[in-house]
C-alpha cells in the first residue's frame, strides 16, 4: 500500500503522539483526586461490580483504535500506483458568444454542460477531471479532481463572453496540466473539447493522448449587426456618420427593421428585407448635435420559416458619442461679411464679432481663437490668432505690398490646407511676411510668404499677408472649408475616427486618477463590478453588450460595448458527432474506496463508544 | 448560632412544644403530661371527696345534679427528658450548608422549644463512638449554653449508630424522648441501632437530612467517587440511564429507613437541606407530629 494523503512516516509520527497523549490522559484519569461524597453506598448498588479495570481498557483501547482509524484514514492507503489505472480528463469548453446561442430547448453552453456530465459520471472514483473555459481568455474553473460536486459545479459556472475563443491556449494549458499532475504508468490522458465550430478546432497528437473534439449544436437563425462604426462626418459640420452593416446568417429570408436611437430620441428606423446569407451595408449620417449613448437594435425580426432567432445578444450595437465642444472664436472685422459668414454658418463655432476699436486684449482669453482683419492689436493675444493682412508692430514682420504676388507654392496636405485648392488663388495684392526659423510657411514667395504658420507652444499664430477684398478667396469654395480648417486645427480638436465603442471580452483601458485603488463600473445590468488599478492602469473586459460607466475625479466616464463578430454571430454548425461515455472499472473503484470504508468504520466506533457510554456500559 | 436565631423566630418557637408519643414519669412539675394523677391542667378521673382535699376541685356542677361531693383528678404535668444524639461523622461534613450545621440548628431549635416548656435537654454527639455530652439541663437560660457546645462540635470519625445507641442506652437512666439526627449513612446499618433504642424505652425519633445533590447528583461522565467517611474511592460513568439507576436505589434506601422506623413506633422525618431552616421547624416538624 502507498499513502497518497500524508506519508507512513507522518503517520507514525501522528499516531505515537496522540496515542500516547490518550494513554497519557486516561493514566491523568485515573490518578486523578477523587470528587468527595458522603458516601458511596448507593453508588456501590447501582455500579455492583460491574465497574472494574476491564471497562477501563476497553474505553482506552476503543479511544485508540478510534485515532488508529482516523489516522490511516489521513494517509489515505492505496494500492501501489502501478496496480492502477486511471484517467486523467480535460474538458476544454468553448466559451465564447455563439455558445450562448438558444440551440433547441437550452443554450449550447448548456448542451456542452449535459454531455460533458454525461463523461464525468461515467468516470470511475480514481479518474481524474479538470474543466478549462476558453473565451478571451482561458481560465482553469478546476484542477484536476475526483469531486464530482467540484466538477458539477465548475461546468454549471460556465459563461459565454466575447469573440476569437482561445481554444488553441486552452488545449496547450490542459496539455501542461497533463504534465504536472503527476501520471502513473498505467495512466491514460483524456482531452475533450466542446465547441459549435469543431472545424476551426486544431487537435494536438501526442502519444497516450486520446484527443477529440465534440461538436454542440446544430444550425441555428441568426440576423446580426456586424459593424457600428461611429466616425466624425468629413464635412463643415460636427456631425457623426455610423457605418452599420446587418447580416443574414440562415439560408431562409428575413424581415426586420433596425432601428437607431439615443435615450430621449428616435433617430430612425430603416425596414430591412434580407435574403438568405443577405447583407445590409450603409452609411447613416446621424443628426448634428447627436451625442452620447447611441443604439442599434433590429427588431420585428421575421424569419421566413419561422424559426427564432437564436442570438439575441448581436441584434443590438453600442455606441457612445463624445460630446461636440464648439470652438469660441473672437473676430475683429469691420464688417467682412466674407469672413464673418464663413465662421458664423460653421455650427461648430461660437462666434463673438467685435470692431477693432470696440478690441481689448481680456477678449482673447477667454477665446480659443481670435481673427484679426485688417487689425493689428497692439499686444499678442493669449490664445491662437489669425492676422489678416498684419500690421508692422503684431508677430509678424511685413514688408511693403506687393501687387499681383507670384505664389511659389503652398503646403497640400497641411491639416490647415485640407480639402484646399490653392492652384487657382488669385491675388491683387499681398503684404510678404517674413518667416522665421521654425515657421511653416502655407503659402510661399520669392521674398518670403503669403501664409505663414508659428507655432508657440500651445499657441498657433497665422499670418495672411493679403487682405480678403484683394484676392477671391473669399468668393471660392474652399474658402469656409480653409476657415474650417483652421479653427479645428488651433481649437486641438479631434480629428477622424474615434472610440465610441468596444466589442464585448476586448480590455478596455479606463482612464484611472492617480492613487486609486480600484476603478468601479456600472454594467448595462446595473450590477457594480470592480476593476482593480495596477501600475496605474485598469484593464476591464466587458462582457454583456450596453454601456458601462464608471466615476473618475469629477467627471463620469461612459464607454460602449457590442458583440460585432460575424464569427460569433455565424450559427451555423458544420459537423455533428457524439460523445461515448467512459466504460466503468470496478477494480478501481475497490481500491480507491479504502480511505472511506476507515472513515466510517471510525464513525460507527465512535458511536458505539457514545451509545455505550451513555448505557454506562464503557467509561 | 445565636445570632441566627432572630428575635422574631425565637419567638415563633416559644409557641410550639414537643409531642411525645409516650408518658414519661418526671421529677419536677411541668408542662408534659406525666404518669402522675394530681393537680395538674388536663382531666384525669373523679374520686369522692375525703376532708383535706382541696375545696377548688370540687365538682360542684355535678353536686347541684346528684347532691354528691366528687373531686376532679388532673394529671399532674411534669418535665420530660429530651435526648439529641447528633451524628457528627464525616459524612455530615458534606453540601452547603452542610449537613452537620444544620443538623446542629435543628438541635439548638428543638432543644429550645424544649426548654421553653421546662424540659430537659441532653446533647449526645457520637460518630464511631459517643463523643463527650452536654449533660441534661433544664430552664430557658441554659439555651446559650447548649448554643455554644453545638458551636464547639467537629465532624470526626465514622458512622456506628449501634454502637451509639446501645452506649447512650446503656448510660442514661432517665429515658425520654430520643432524637437522632443523622444522614443515616450507615456501612453496619442503622436497623438494630432503631429497635434497640425502641427496646430500651426511649420515645425515639429519626430525623434524616441530606443535601439535594444526594437525592438528585447533578454530575456527568466520569467521576471517581470518594467516601467521606471510608475513603473509598469508586470510579463512576454518570450516564442518564445510571442516574435513573441512582434514584430508584435511593429511593429504596430511604423507604427502607421509613419502614424500620415505623417498626420501631419511631417519628421519621426526611429533609433536605436546601429546605429553609424556618420552614422545616414551623411548617414540616409540625406536619410530621413532631411539635405542636
Amino acid at each position: 500500500m502507498i499513502a497518497n494523503g500524508i506519508s507512513w512516516t507522518t503517520f507514525g509520527i501522528l499516531y505515537g503522539a496522540l496515542a500516547a497523549a490518550v494513554v497519557l490522559v486516561y493514566l491523568l484519569r485515573m490518578a486523578r483526586r477523587g470528587r468527595a461524597v458522603s458516601s458511596t453506598l448507593i453508588w456501590q448498588k447501582v455500579m455492583g461490580t460491574r465497574q472494574s479495570l476491564w471497562k477501563e481498557l476497553i474505553s482506552l483501547l476503543v479511544q485508540l483504535t478510534l485515532l488508529l482509524l482516523v489516522c490511516l484514514a489521513l494517509v489515505d492507503p492505496r494500492p501501489p500506483a502501478e496496480d492502477i489505472q486511471r484517467r486523467w480528463v480535460a474538458l476544454v469548453f468553448d466559451a465564447s458568444e455563439s455558445m450562448s446561442a438558444r440551440d433547441g430547448d437550452a443554450a449550447r453552453l448548456r448542451l456542452a454542460e449535459r454531455e460533458a456530465w454525461k463523461l464525468v459520471s461515467s468516470m470511475a472514483a480514481v479518474d481524474r477531471a479538470m474543466v478549462v473555459s476558453a473565451s478571451v481568455e482561458v481560465d482553469a474553473l478546476t484542477p484536476f479532481t475526483g469531486d464530482r460536486e467540484e466538477l458539477k459545479e465548475a461546468l454549471a459556472e460556465l459563461d459565454a463572453k466575447g469573440a476569437e475563443p482561445k481554444l488553441g491556449e486552452a488545449i496547450a494549458y490542459a496539455l501542461g496540466a497533463f504534465d504536472y499532475a503527476g501520471l502513473g504508468p498505467n495512466d491514460t490522458r483524456h482531452l475533450f473539447v466542446f465547441t459549435d465550430r469543431p472545424e476551426q478546432v486544431a487537435l494536438p497528437e501526442s502519444e497516450n493522448l486520446n484527443a477529440q473534439v465534440v461538436p454542440i449544436g446544430s444550425s441555428v437563425a441568426n440576423i446580426a449587426i456586424t459593424s457600428f462604426d461611429v466616425r466624425k462626418t468629413i464635412n463643415l459640420t460636427a456631425s457623426h456618420d455610423v457605418l452599420i452593416k446587418v447580416r443574414n446568417f440562415s439560408d431562409q429570408p428575413v424581415d426586420a427593421e433596425l432601428a437607431i436611437f439615443t435615450p430621449d430620441h428616435m433617430i430612425g428606423t430603416h425596414p430591412l428585407s434580407l435574403p438568405g446569407g443577405g447583407t445590409f451595408s450603409k452609411v447613416l449620417g446621424l443628426p448634428f448635435g447627436t451625442d452620447g449613448k447611441v443604439t442599434a437594435l433590429l427588431r420585428k425580426i421575421a424569419f421566413a420559416d419561422e424559426a427564432t432567432d437564436a442570438l439575441p445578444s448581436d441584434n443590438a450595437a453600442f455606441a457612445f458619442v463624445p460630446p461636440v465642444r464648439r470652438s469660441r472664436v473672437v473676430l475683429v472685422t469691420n464688417k467682412n461679411l466674407f469672413l464673418y459668414n464663413a465662421l458664423a454658418l460653421n455650427p461648430e463655432i461660437d462666434l463673438m464679432a467685435v470692431k477693432p476699436g470696440e478690441y481689448h486684449h481680456g477678449l482673447s482669453a477667454a477665446a480659443d481663437v481670435a481673427v484679426f482683419d485688417r487689425f493689428t492689436p497692439p499686444e499678442q493675444p493669449t490664445c491662437s490668432a489669425i492676422y489678416f493682412y498684419p500690421s508692422q508692430g503684431g508677430p509678424f514682420a511685413v514688408s511693403v505690398v506687393k501687387k499681383k504676388p507670384a505664389m511659389t507654392g503652398w503646403a497640400d496636405g497641411h491639416p490647415v490646407l485640407r480639402h484646399v485648392q490653392m492652384d487657382t488663388l488669385y491675388i491683387e495684392s499681398s503684404k510678404i511676411l517674413k518667416p522665421q526659423d521654425k515657421d511653416v510657411v502655407l503659402m510661399g514667395h520669392y521674398d518670403g510668404a503669403l501664409m505663414l504658420l508659428r507655432v508657440l507652444g500651445e499657441q498657433y499664430l497665422l499670418g495672411i499677408g493679403f487682405d480678403l477684398a484683394q484676392t477671391d478667396f473669399p468668393l471660392q469654395a474652399a474658402f469656409p472649408i480653409f476657415m474650417h480648417n483652421v479653427i479645428h486645427v488651433f481649437s486641438r480638436k479631434p480629428e477622424g475616427e474615434i472610440q465610441t465603442g468596444y466589442r464585448i471580452g476586448q480590455p478596455v483601458d479606463l482612464a484611472v486618477t492617480t492613487g486609486r485603488e480600484r476603478v468601479v463600473l456600472l454594467n448595462p445590468l446595473e450590477q457594480k463590478i470592480a476593476a482593480p488599478v495596477r501600475l496605474g492602469r485598469a484593464v476591464f473586459r466587458p462582457a454583456v453588450p450596453g454601456f458601462y460607466s464608471y466615476a473618475d475625479a469629477d467627471a463620469v466616464r461612459v464607454f460602449a460595448a457590442s458583440l460585432l463578430d460575424e464569427d460569433e454571430s455565424n450559427l451555423t454548425v458544420t459537423e455533428t458527432g457524439a460523445l461515448t461515455p467512459f466504460a466503468k472499472s470496478d477494480e478501481n473503484v475497490k481500491a480507491e474506496a479504502i480511505r472511506p470504508w476507515l472513515l466510517l468504520a471510525a464513525l460507527l466506533l465512535a458511536a458505539f463508544d457514545m451509545v455505550m457510554f451513555l448505557n454506562g456500559k464503557l467509561s | 448560632m445565636a445570632k441566627l436565631f432572630d428575635e422574631e423566630f425565637l419567638k415563633k418557637l416559644e409557641y410550639l412544644y414537643l409531642l411525645s408519643k409516650k408518658i414519661f414519669r418526671g421529677k419536677t412539675q411541668a408542662v408534659s403530661r406525666s404518669k402522675k394523677v394530681g393537680w395538674g391542667m388536663e382531666f384525669a378521673d373523679y374520686r369522692d371527696y375525703t376532708p383535706g382535699d382541696d375545696p377548688r376541685y370540687l365538682d360542684w356542677n355535678l353536686y347541684a345534679r346528684v347532691g354528691q361531693l366528687v373531686t376532679k383528678l388532673f394529671h399532674e404535668e411534669e418535665n420530660l427528658n429530651v435526648h439529641f444524639l447528633l451524628d457528627v461523622s464525616r459524612s455530615m461534613n458534606f453540601g452547603h450548608p452542610k449537613k452537620i450545621d444544620y443538623g446542629k440548628k435543628v438541635v439548638a431549635a428543638l432543644a429550645y422549644v424544649a426548654l421553653n416548656n421546662l424540659d430537659s435537654v441532653s446533647i449526645t454527639p457520637f460518630g464511631d463512638e459517643l463523643l463527650p455530652d452536654l449533660p441534661l439541663l433544664r430552664g430557658k437560660g441554659q439555651i446559650l449554653k447548649i448554643f455554644e457546645y453545638l458551636e464547639n462540635i467537629e465532624p470526626a470519625g465514622q458512622t456506628d449508630m449501634l454502637r451509639a445507641v446501645n452506649g447512650f442506652s446503656a448510660k442514661t437512666r432517665n429515658k425520654g424522648m430520643l432524637m437522632v439526627v443523622s444522614d443515616f449513612w450507615d456501612e453496619a446499618g442503622y436497623e438494630r441501632a432503631l429497635k434497640g433504642a425502641y427496646a430500651a424505652g426511649f420515645d425515639l425519633s429519626a430525623i434524616c437530612l441530606h443535601h439535594q445533590y444526594e437525592a438528585n447528583p447533578k454530575w456527568r461522565g466520569n467521576v471517581v467517587m470518594a467516601d467521606a467517611e471510608t475513603g473509598k474511592r469508586q470510579q463512576v460513568t454518570i450516564s442518564a440511564r445510571t442516574l435513573r439507576r441512582y434514584r430508584d436505589h435511593y429511593d429504596a434506601y430511604i423507604n427502607r429507613l421509613k419502614t424500620v422506623c415505623h417498626a420501631a413506633h419511631c417519628h421519621y422525618l426526611y429533609a433536605q437541606t436546601a429546605i429553609p431552616f424556618e420552614d422545616l421547624i414551623l411548617n414540616v416538624f409540625r406536619q410530621g407530629q413532631f411539635i405542636k
